[in-house]
């Protein structure tokens, strides 16, 4: 095995990393060829990810696993699911009762605790000054984020681990009582109609763009300049000024949005351009209609919780009802929880760590304040002991160069010492809902009956119809136009607005609890998920007909 | 040193309930966190143990008891002998020490209230949660009669529901459970009624119900009355429903105790709560449930002789009984995931 330089001691050594577990396997959802981590991520990451996994899983005392286990192979994610032995397994089992109890009892009041806890942090850090800190307070500030880091990802796997255990007797219940799977529409419509954060904040942008129509700004809108120079615009009116005014508060409070999870880029914060893209197509489309489409999904879901009920015996009635309930909060959280959880989180921890590398760039220590990504917390903790003194640059060199490396890497799928069919079954047996239910999603199976050129799962029911709009990242959101089929590798909270103005959606990775799925229906759209190949095949212009129903999509042209 | 048979309510907190009964530890805890509670005192466990025992009242229900030596048999019985304890422990006087140390914290109350004669509320409060099982009296003037209610209440305990559960789980019903009693300063209602942090009937915990009447609240308690009914949602604190209740009667004070009257026709077609105070009922109910950390079953009164917000007094809270039927549900859920897990 070739040298990779150690950004932490969780780099994968197949030697010993295969010694005695079987397998690997290379979660490239999270890590695409060509995407790997930075350090100061890939440190939190291994880190901290892993460890709100073991949290969670002992706190509930899963009795079927001990959490996902992560490895750094080059920057890119390895994972595997530890098993407990007999004896832990017996230990659990005898805990299980009193560890997943809150969250049949209690889920609400245990979320809603959870996310003051974590709002608590972010209000305090955010107030930060960080200009006119002492180098040493700045070094607490690091300690304080990272421990931020941790708390959350405990939280997140918490939450995650609980309702999805929960969310699965649910579903095996449905099963074999009413013969349902979660692809029906029925069982789909009992998980839409909830409120979300997501869908907040995207009725905050809508009422900013109806404040530029009251303030008779549309004109300024219409172009198609830079933030910056439409920004400037603005501030050469009164009513400009105080739209930007309004803008710049709803951003203070909601515009933590990170475009991706997986490293530390850019939120509304530093670079508002999505939620201006948003703004211009909710002036130029007049597409978004979440009052008139929610409540009737709220009382389909009504309808659909009376009709699943009436199928169940009298006297399994108010126990099922209880676990139908618990498990409804797993769709919502889902997509909730991404507000409270990574997206606050890092953007607040690119927001502070930036002004902290602009400190060190200003006391000469490294080059550019954007090099902080490329150190570990302990590199970090070295440069701010004596700014004036030290140089990290030398750090910061190794690692981007590696990394620059790290990038010509396609890693194998799979690492092990049994076959990948036998690796699959052990990753599964931990039950691992994150991995089934949401960013992998299911083993999808073939039906050649239906003729289709892509086959995958049922997200949200509906049948649709139009061009194909293949995007590849949020940044290119701009280019959907009202109508047409959004393709894309899978859709995270700042690509929530696009959902008002497309007719259905198709990604590549995901299951039935994915950002796609859980938004397409709080739409009313249709959405196929996990099709593996969507945006390989599909070409932006081509007509494409969508029958989420039974997962199928058509190429007509 | 000695024995606090009474306790004011401000010394009590939620964990207390063993010395002074739920009703009043909660009590004392709402009063604590600051919610709008009457500040009142509580009667101790130990100062009805210590009547049974100083007054011979236990040793003569024993005795009384040893003429049933196979338990009771059937509801005649236990009515029969219900009303014999009744009437041994109507006849005894209140030890002279718990009597002063009552009689010195009505003081504190009438003072506190600008008048000689406070009307005051006589409540029971278990050990544990029986909602409406034991007395309770209401609109009662002056020392004599309130001592003459505490005796009521605590003879209460050995009501004919209470005696036929004693008897039922094999148990002598001279060891039924003593009780603590509340004394609090009476509130003139305007209105009243319930307040449920979760749905009652659905489960919903984004939604707070409550339910109201004219008068004081026992009216709604009881069922005497169709009250009106309120589904706010918690998050936003919006009313979502309001139902407009028959409320044909209510309960006002009479000269001692209460009367029913009839409601008048055009106030039985109108709301008794305004907006205003609907939200103010659901904020103080929220906090409630915050506080205890779980799903709330609260009563709450609106002073007709104060003005909003400062009109608006909580009475008592315990956990939502759905919350119990939950618990259950959650064990059954459990079961089964057990059982698969175990079984692959």
């Amino acid at each position: 095995m070739e040298h990779q330089e150690d950004y932490t001691h969780y780099n994968f050594d197949a030697k010993y990393d295969l010694d005695r577990v079987p397998y690997w396997f290379y979660g490239a959802g999270h890590t695409a060829p060509g995407y790997p981590h930075k350090p100061l991520y890939e440190w939190n990451w291994v880190n901290h990810c892993n460890r709100g996994f073991r949290y969670a899983a002992d706190k509930l005392s899963l009795p079927y696993s001990l959490g996902l286990d992560f490895r750094s192979y080059h920057g890119y994610e390895l994972i595997r699911c530890g098993l407990p032995s007999a004896e832990v397994k017996k230990k659990r089992t005898e805990g299980f009762r009193e560890g997943i109890k809150p969250i049949l009892e209690n889920f609400d009041e245990l979320y809603r605790q959870s996310n003051e806890e974590l709002m608590g942090y972010y209000k305090e850090l955010k107030e930060i000054d960080v200009e006119n800190s002492s180098w040493f307070e700045l070094e607490l500030v690091v300690e304080k984020l990272l421990a931020l880091d941790q708390r959350m990802w405990e939280i997140h796997m918490y939450f995650n681990c609980g309702l999805g255990a929960v969310y699965c007797l649910f579903e095996d219940l449905c099963r074999e009582l009413l013969n349902i799977d979660d692809k029906n529409p029925l069982f789909l419509k009992l998980l839409a109609g909830f409120d979300n954060k997501n869908l907040q904040v995207d009725k905050r942008v809508f009422g900013l763009s109806k404040r530029i129509k009251e303030l008779g700004l549309v004109e300024a809108f219409s172009g198609n300049e830079k933030t910056e120079e439409l920004f400037s615009k603005l501030e050469k009116s009164e009513n400009g000024r105080q739209w930007l005014k309004e803008f710049k508060e709803f951003l203070w409070e909601d515009g933590w949005q990170s475009i991706l999870f997986f490293e530390y880029e850019p939120s509304w914060i530093e670079d508002p351009t999505p939620a201006i893209i948003t703004l211009r197509q909710f002036l130029k489309y007049d597409t978004y209609r979440p009052d008139e489409i929610r409540p009737k999904l709220e009382i389909e879901r009504k309808q659909a919780e009376e009709e699943i009920l009436s199928r169940v015996q009298p006297d399994q009635r108010s126990w099922f009802k209880i676990l139908m309930n618990v498990a409804q909060k797993y769709s919502f959280q889902n997509e909730d929880h991404q507000y409270y959880n990574e997206s606050y989180c890092f953007a607040l921890m690119r927001y502070l760590l930036l002004k902290i590398g602009a400190r060190l760039v200003k006391a000469g220590t490294m080059d550019q304040a954007e090099d902080i990504f490329f150190l570990v917390p302990e590199e970090i903790h070295k440069a701010l002991a004596d700014p004036e003194v030290y140089r990290v640059q030398h750090n910061v060199n190794n690692h981007r160069r590696q990394w620059e490396e790290n990038r010509k890497i396609v890693p194998p799928p799979f690492w092990g010492t049994v076959g990948i069919e036998e690796a699959a079954k052990l990753l599964f047996e931990g039950k691992e809902p994150l991995l089934t239910k949401v960013s992998i999603g299911e083993f999808v199976p073939p039906r050649p009956e239906l003729k289709a050129d892509l086959l995958g799962l049922c997200g949200s029911s509906g049948v649709a119809e139009g061009p194909a709009r293949v995007i590849m990242a949020a940044e290119f959101l701009g280019e959907v136009q009202p109508g047409d089929i959004l393709v894309a590798p899978s859709t995270s909270g700042p690509w929530t607005a696009v959902f008002s103005l497309v007719k259905a959606v198709v990604i590549d990775r995901g299951g039935t609890l994915s950002h796609a799925a859980i938004v397409g229906r709080e739409y009313g759209i249709p959405v196929v998920t996990n099709v593996i190949e969507g945006t390989t095949k599909i070409k932006t212009g081509q007509r494409i007909k969508v029958d989420a129903n039974v997962g199928a999509v058509y190429i007509l042209n | 040193m000695t024995v606090r048979y009474v306790i004011p309510f401000e010394e009590i907190g939620k964990d207390d309930f063993p010395i002074v009964g739920k009703k009043c530890a909660n009590l004392g805890e709402m009063l604590s966190i600051g919610m709008p509670v009457v500040p009142g005192f509580a009667l101790s466990v130990e100062a009805h143990k210590l009547f049974m025992e100083e007054t011979g009242a236990a040793r003569e229900i024993k005795e009384y008891l040893s003429g049933f030596p196979d338990g009771l048999s059937d509801l005649t019985q236990c009515q029969e002998v219900s009303k014999r304890i009744y009437q041994i422990i109507g006849s005894k006087e209140i030890p002279p020490v718990i009597k002063e140390q009552v009689r010195a914290n009505y003081q504190v109350l009438c003072r506190k209230g600008g008048t000689d004669n406070l009307s005051v509320a006589v409540r029971s409060a278990g050990i544990v949660s029986h909602p409406g099982q034991y007395e309770t009296f209401l609109n009662i003037i002056g020392e004599s009669e309130v001592f003459d209610k505490i005796v009521k209440v605590w003879s209460s305990a050995f009501n004919v529901p209470s005696v036929a559960a004693v008897s039922k789980e094999g148990l002598s019903v001279a060891d039924s459970p003593c009780i603590g009693v509340g004394v609090l300063p009476i509130i003139q209602s305007r209105a009243a009624g319930v307040v449920f942090t979760a749905h009652p009937t659905s489960g919903d915990r984004s939604q707070i119900v409550i339910e109201g009447s004219w008068g004081m609240g026992e009216s709604v308690v009881s069922g005497a009355v169709t009250p009106d009914l309120f589904v706010i949602d918690k998050d936003s604190l919006e009313i979502r429903e309001k139902v407009v209740g028959s409320k044909t009667v209510q309960l006002v004070c009479a000269e001692q105790g209460i009367v029913e009257e009839d409601v008048p026709e055009e106030l039985r077609r109108s709301l008794c709560l305004t907006n205003e105070e609907v939200k103010k009922i659901a904020e103080l109910a929220m906090s409630l449930e915050r506080h205890f950390g779980m799903p709330q079953d609260a009563e709450w009164a609106v002073d007709s002789r104060s003005s909003f917000p400062d009109n608006i007094y909580y009475m008592q809270t315990r956990p939502q009984v759905a919350v119990a039927d939950r618990k259950s549900a959650a064990d059954k859920l459990i079961d089964l995931m057990l059982s698969r897990m175990l079984g692959s």
